[in-house]
Order: structure tokens, then sequence, then C-alpha cells
């Protein structure tokens, strides 16, 4: 278990932000999260930048304008893993001894893109076929609901739970309620996708401040939230037939989370997973172990993913509704999960939680189930 | 199972470049890669194996000219120069390759068999047209 603690996050509103540049929005995140921390620029040793499209030397070009260069600034891109693989780059340069104090920030501004869907990368050859991310989760939902029987109406369902979350979330990028029928009545994406069972395109940032969990109470009083696991996992390259109804990478890496932390599923008070599309969320939930395999709809129908239940999945509305600025969600689900287990989440409080699983994983090239995947333990 | 005759021309590209494919009388077949080593095969080709540290070049094999339809999707949306909508999906071929591909026609389901031809599957920019496979229900 990294000895290693989190005494500050911050994070800005995710929408569509051009309001800003990206370098401002990666400012005030940061330094939101050292106002929470209570550390000085000065404090921080390190800085490590998770983003999949802010270009190159983001971090330098968020910091330089802060007086925070001359320190290692290391840039991170991993898909939609970014952030949360920045972390677990701060997390070793802590452990070495290298750094005391160092500061971690995601982000992305996809509205820099021109909107739609995310570009493919012009080698790939199912990009060339026309893939793009939404047919990658569609084609697995297809097979998912083949095989379970769960309907298209179960996903509309669980998008009405995400956006009665989302509606709690000050931070979200969609905070509009739906119904099942307005669900299924949006704009066909990729059958069975609609467009309320995607995530939206958006901008953001999120940062956190890491430090040794000696050091902790000098930065953040008493309630320092330590790191119990951060696992990275990529994606295992297959040429033939490959299980799309299930993530075996996604269960591959909770494991090791699990066993890092020395906890299992059933200790889990909330969980933030990567429900790009509404369909994830079932599949992520049976593969960390929330559930047995192919129980995802009941898992839901019994009311246990929601806040007040028995494992809350994305109380912070999720990717769905809170936003996926792709570098950004990796340290935003780690922002929002630390705020829950401080009590300090507000509307969206778990009452009690103490533990939380983070998830995030993405990235779509010919060949993987995903480019990288990554789960982080927090606990208080 | 028909395919359409296209030649190389200005107005035409053809992807992947090296038209992995050969037309037999059973069909339109993928060429794809073997290992001499260690037998894995993949589609495309690659310059090397991931299944073991040969250190040569696959060997061209021609893979089966039909498949079963693992998923697939109707997909609306990007990028640009795609027909939209348009059906794609994940075949797997008989011989143990899974292909991602667009789909011709409408009433497919899971479990369907299909075979391959040539066709259209995005225009350029530029107004040239992108030949590649394409999969089709086969009766």
């Amino acid at each position: 278990m990294p000895d290693v603690s989190i005494v500050g996050v911050g994070m800005t509103r995710f929408g569509k932000r051009q309001d800003r540049t990206i370098e401002q929005l990666g400012q005030e995140a940061a330094l939101a999260a050292l106002a929470d921390s209570g550390a000085s620029r000065g404090d921080i040793d390190e800085i490590f930048c998770g983003s999949s499209f802010g270009g190159p030397l983001i971090g330098q070009r968020i910091f330089r304008e802060l007086g925070m260069t001359g320190k290692p600034i290391t840039n991170v891109e991993n898909a939609c893993s970014s952030s949360a693989s920045a972390v677990r780059e701060a997390i070793a340069a802590i452990e070495t001894g290298r750094a005391e104090t160092v500061m971690v920030v995601g982000i992305d501004q996809l509205t820099r893109l021109g909107g739609g869907t995310l570009p493919i990368e012009p080698n790939d050859v199912e990009g060339n076929l026309g893939v793009v991310m939404p047919a990658v989760y569609a084609m697995r939902a297809k097979r998912y609901l083949h095989e379970t029987g769960a309907t298209q109406r179960d996903l509309a369902e669980i998008v009405v739970k995400s956006r009665q979350n989302g509606a709690l979330n000050p931070n979200a990028q969609t905070r509009e309620t739906a119904t099942v029928e307005q669900v299924l009545a949006s704009r066909p994406v990729a059958d069975p996708l609609t467009l309320f069972m995607c995530c939206p395109t958006g901008d953001g940032a999120a940062a956190v401040v890491l430090t040794s969990t000696r050091k902790a109470r000098n930065y953040r009083g008493s309630d320092p939230v330590r790191i119990c696991a951060s696992i990275l996992t990529s994606g295992l390259y297959k040429t033939g037939f490959r299980d799309m109804a299930y993530s075996e990478l996604t269960a591959d890496t909770a494991r090791e989370a699990y066993e890092a932390a020395g906890i299992g599923p059933e200790d889990l008070d909330l969980v933030e997973t990567h429900d790009a599309f509404v369909s994830a969320e079932l599949m992520y939930s049976e593969a960390l172990g929330l559930c047995e395999r192919g129980g995802g709809v009941d898992l839901f129908r019994r009311g246990d993913t929601r806040i007040g239940g028995r494992s809350p999945v994305n109380p912070s509305g999720g990717l769905l509704c809170r936003g996926h600025p792709v570098g950004a969600t990796g340290v935003a689900q780690i922002v929002e999960s630390t705020r829950q287990l401080r009590g300090e989440a507000g509307a969206l409080q778990v009452e009690g939680a103490r533990t939380a699983l983070t998830h995030c994983t993405g990235g779509g090239i010919s060949g993987l189930d995903h480019g990288a995947c990554a789960v982080h333990v927090l606990a208080r | 199972m028909q395919t359409t005759a296209f030649s190389d021309s200005s107005d035409v590209v053809f992807f992947p470049a090296d038209k992995p494919w050969v037309e037999e009388t059973d069909g339109l077949r993928l060429i794809g890669g073997q290992c001499a080593a260690c037998g894995a095969r993949s589609f495309p080709r690659a310059l090397y194996c991931n299944n073991c540290d040969a250190q040569e070049q696959p060997e061209p094999v021609r893979l089966s000219a039909q498949g079963t339809l693992y998923t697939f999707t109707t997909l609306h949306v990007g990028p640009a120069g795609f027909p939209a909508p348009r059906y794609c999906g994940y075949v797997d071929l008989d011989d143990e390759v899974r292909v991602f591909g667009q789909i011709a026609g409408e009433q497919i389901s899971i479990g369907d068999r299909l075979g391959l031809e040539l066709a259209t599957v995005r225009t350029l920019p530029d107004g040239r047209s992108v030949v590649s496979f394409r999969f089709r229900k086969v009766d």
C-alpha cells in the first residue's frame, strides 16, 4: 500500500468552457487544490499533468504563469486514463523519496477540437473503416444485451439515475434530469445508444496535491485521505476472438487494486466508474465485483447503486453527467471521491463514506479492448 | 457473392493501400498473416508476430471467405466522409480471426453468416472514394 495521502483537491466546473483558455482552466484547478491543502506554490516539488488532447508541454503552459516552473514537470498521455496514470507517477515520485509534495493536474478542452466524436488515429485500421468511440461501446452494449437479456429501456433507467445525481453536482456539465421516455427519444447515436446515453463533449480541469502520509498533517488538519492502491494496466492485444460482453481488463486491474489495498468490493462505500456510455456502468459494476457477471441490471434495480444504496456507483453523475474532458477524468474522480470521504460532498454525500474506488479506462485502438485502465482505492 | 470491379484510377484509393485481399470463386478473401514459428494468425498482416518472439514477418495467408457476426451497431455519427447511418460490426472469420468492417444491408442479427465484398467505405475531402472490404449477409 502506498504511503501517500491526498491533502488538497480542486476542480473547475465542467462544461463547454470556451470562456477560458485550456491553460486558464488548469490554473484555476491547480490554485483551488493548493488553497484547499494550505500548501504554497513553493511547497510543490514536482508536477505531473495528464492530458490527451492538450498538446505539447501542457503542464509548462499551465504553470509558467503561476511562477511554478524550474521544478520537474512531466506530461502524461494515456487517453481517458491520462491523469489517473499521472497520479500513479506522482505516487512513485513520493515513494522513492525524490519528492515530498506533488501536484497532479488532469485537463482537456475538447471544444478546441470542434465538437463531434473524438478524432481517430490516422494509422488505425478500424478507424479508417469508420469506427468511433460510440460505436465501440455500442457494439459491446449490443453483445451485452444479447447475452444477458437486458434491454435498451434498462439502459435508459440508469441514465435517469445518473441525471438525478448530476443535477445535484455543482461541477457537472449536465444538470438537467430526464425521464426514461426522454432518454429513449433522444437522437440515436449508435444503436442501442441514444444521445442521452453518451457522455457530452466538454472541457475542464481537476487537480490534487499529494504528499507522504507522515507529512500530510503539515498541510491540512486531521483529515487526509490515504491512497490505498494505484494500479495501471494496458489492454491486451488480441487478433482472435474476445469476450466483449465483459471487461476482463477492468476485472484484472480491480483484482490487483483490491489485493494492494487489502480489501474487497464489499468494503467500498462508493465507486466512481468510467461510464463514458451508460452501458459501461453495467459492465464495469460487474467487472469491479460489485455483483456477479450478468448481474448489473439486478444490482441497479435493487437500488444498490443509488446514493443511499449498498454500493453507490457514480454519485457525482459520472462521466455521463459530470462530463468527460478525457484527460481530466481520472483526477476528477479522485477529487469527487476525496470530498465524499471528507464528508464535504454536499447534496451528493454518501453518509459515513470511508472507502472509495475510482476507475477509468479507455482509448480506442484496434486489437485492444482499451488502451489503458487505472484503478485507485482511497480511504480515511 | 458479387464483387464490384474497382481499378486503380485517380478517383479511387484503396484501404489498406496494399489491397490485402484476393477474389476467388467463393468470394473475396482477406489476406492475413500467419507466424511460421507459432502459427498465430492476424489481420491485417503485421511486420512482427504479436504472439511469440519470432523475428520474421508472418507469412501471407488467405483467411476464410465467411464468418459469423459477433456484434454490430447502426452508427449515426461521424467522422466526415463516412455514410450515416451505416452498419458496422465484428465478424469472427472461420479461422479464428476477428475482423471489424462495415456491413451492407439492414436486416442483420448477431450470429448471421457474412461474406466479403469490395465497396466504397468513405469519401475523402478531395472527392476520391476509399475502397475497402465490406461484409454482406449470405444465404
